[in-house]
């Protein structure tokens, strides 16, 4: 089904490249969230991700692999968007209603999201990429390595230095308590 | 948090319940209502733009630092001391290359699924292969060009067809032929893809034979020198033709880099410009390339490297190796800007501007850009442009891709 949507949208037809968009734009945009930490942001590395997509749908060859392509699209989006982030900004907190009712429980699953939140943006977007494709999107190893666009190797032992960089930051965060304010690359 | 199992399950939960709240409302129209107004490029050209799909991410341009007034003072003084002995040296080290030995000869070019050698200017055209009416790229039938369509020395002219045996084909399947200027077929052989890869010395072919998988080295004579298999982790997305290192002795394919004589292909480094869709000038001595948007000057092997531009696309050389155009866009879904740049000083000139255009090819005498781009109809168009002045000239109107031949001056 996809694969046929994808030869339409090849040969210029938007509806079937709508389709596809309308079928990969939540994923896109959770994808893109969780490596930028911006809700923001992500709307505009995915509004670029898929604006590059339908004008290059052309260099797709293998239309089985458009689902790596268009990831491979959104993270480099994502690295772009990144690095125009200059400015200090304020950590936004999601207050759920698990969290409004103040049990033990729950108070603790709070503190735990705050710790990795403030962990995970000391990482750097390419170890935020890593990390998002292999834990969240779940990509096997050799598909997580063309999302990324790097050698399988590369993808590992990138992989592992990121989960000790957040390992790290978050047993530094155990020692020394911060405010919720962070900058982000 | 003990042990990397729990640290795994807790990490992959922390993402599924941060992932749950639904992307905004009405993004998606945005998006869409925002592409509904474009046209996909043309192949040729969403392959010159894959540089979206091949950005080198192990390659960071600007890597972080934290930038102290102590820092930056010392930085202005060696910027400073640089520069200095940049004027000082610069020239001996960025000699331009000697003039251009050729001059401007004809004009082939693609107009609805017929090839055409014309005048220079598009003058005098003759349709050298007729194929269907409104045929392109794949279409049963019908006759393309992309990528150079004149070998180096002008002497011969490559374009494809759609194979008679896969009507109605799909994409790519196809037959290379060959003819010399006048147009008289030389020889034809199998070949599917895109681009078409010349040799550097002008002797040779190389083409897909089997996309991803297999690709032919073909002679003049129409003889296949070689077969080279792809290794299966060469493969990448996107549309990835053959490209020859500037001493003829490799083809870059995909992410690697595969001997001609038989040699064990190897993948490509990310610090390998070959591995960024790279455009190697007239005289082999630079690089210029595409990594993630950015322009990146560099010696051949890939070192010296200087960043020159951002949000570039479609990069051709000057034959003179002094100058890089290019079309530079704010966003991707922009019009595009024809721009010049000096590689020595990066010195930049606006030249034009268009919904999609692509500079093809530089004149041999450096003065004239043949550019590709389209109007508000979305009409495709061949133009030059003047590479001082940036004066405009239409030269064909339907046609998406041409090319100059570059002919002697003892012709």
């Amino acid at each position: 089904m996809q694969r046929d949507l994808v030869l339409r949208a090849r040969n210029g037809d938007h509806d079937a490249f709508s389709a596809l968009a309308a079928d990969a734009f939540d994923r896109l945009h959770r994808t893109a969230r969780l490596i930028l930490r911006s809700d923001d942001r992500a709307a505009d590395a995915v509004q670029e991700s898929l604006t590059a997509a339908w004008l290059h749908i052309r260099a797709v060859r293998d239309p089985d692999r458009f689902d790596a392509w268009l990831h491979r699209l959104l993270v480099n989006a994502c690295y772009r968007e990144a690095r125009r982030a200059k400015q200090r900004q304020v950590v936004e907190v999601h207050m759920t209603a698990a969290d409004a009712r103040g049990d033990g429980d729950a108070q603790d699953r709070t503190a735990m999201r705050d710790q990795l939140e403030r962990g995970f943006r000391r990482l750097t977007p390419e170890q935020r990429a890593v990390l998002v494709v292999h834990h969240y999107l779940g990509l096997p190893d050799a598909e997580a390595a063309i999302v990324l666009e790097i050698a399988v190797g590369t993808f590992k032992s990138r992989l592992n230095r990121a989960s000790t960089a957040l390992r790290a930051a978050l047993e530094a965060d155990e020692r020394t308590p911060t405010v919720a304010t962070e900058s982000i690359a | 948090m003990t042990g990397h199992t729990d640290f795994d399950r807790t990490l992959t939960g922390w993402f599924e319940a941060d992932a749950l709240s639904p992307a905004p409302a009405g993004d998606l129209d945005r998006v869409l209502d925002a592409t509904r107004r474009r046209s996909p490029r043309p192949a040729w050209l969403a392959t010159l733009g894959a540089h979206w799909v091949g950005a080198g991410a192990d390659v960071r341009l600007f890597p972080p630092f934290r930038l102290r007034w102590s820092t930056a003072i010392v930085l202005i003084l060696v910027v400073a001391a640089f520069l200095g002995g940049a004027i000082l040296i610069g020239a001996r080290i960025l000699q331009p290359s000697p003039q251009p030995t050729g001059r401007l000869g004809h004009l082939a070019y693609v107009l609805d699924g017929d090839i055409f050698v014309a005048d220079w200017d598009g003058r005098n055209a003759i349709r050298i292969a007729d194929g269907v009416p409104g045929g392109g790229p794949g279409v049963c039938g019908s006759f393309w060009g992309e990528g150079p369509m004149w070998s180096p020395d002008g002497s011969h002219l490559a374009y494809r067809s759609a194979w008679e045996e896969n009507c109605p084909g799909t994409i790519g399947d196809g037959k290379v032929f060959v003819s010399d200027p006048g147009g008289h077929v030389v020889v034809s052989f199998p070949g599917t893809g895109w681009l078409v890869s010349w040799s550097p010395d002008s002797s040779r072919v190389a083409t897909w034979v089997e996309l991803d998988k297999a690709v032919g080295i073909y002679g003049l004579d129409g003889v296949r020198q070689a077969l080279l298999t792809v290794p299966p982790g060469c493969k990448s997305p996107g549309d990835f033709d053959p490209v020859w290192s500037p001493d003829g002795t490799s083809l870059v394919i995909a992410a690697c880099v595969v001997p001609v004589d038989g040699r064990a292909p190897r993948r490509a480094s990310s610090d390998d410009p070959r591995s960024h869709h790279a455009a190697y000038s007239r005289d082999g001595t630079h690089v210029v390339f595409n990594d993630g948007g950015f322009l990146v000057v560099a010696a051949a092997d890939g070192t010296h490297r200087r960043l020159l531009a951002e949000r570039t696309d479609s990069i051709v050389w000057s034959p003179t190796g002094d100058r890089v155009a290019f079309t530079w866009s704010f966003d991707a879904g922009g019009p595009n800007n024809l721009r010049v740049m000096e590689v020595a000083n990066g010195n930049t000139r606006e030249l034009t501007s268009a919904i999609q255009m692509a500079p093809l090819r530089f004149s041999p005498e450096g003065d004239r850009i043949l550019v590709s781009q389209k109007d508000h109809d979305n009409v495709p168009s061949l133009w030059t442009v003047n590479a001082f002045s940036s004066d405009t000239q239409r030269l064909v109107t339907g046609a998406s891709w041409g090319d100059w031949q570059w002919q002697p001056t003892d012709h």
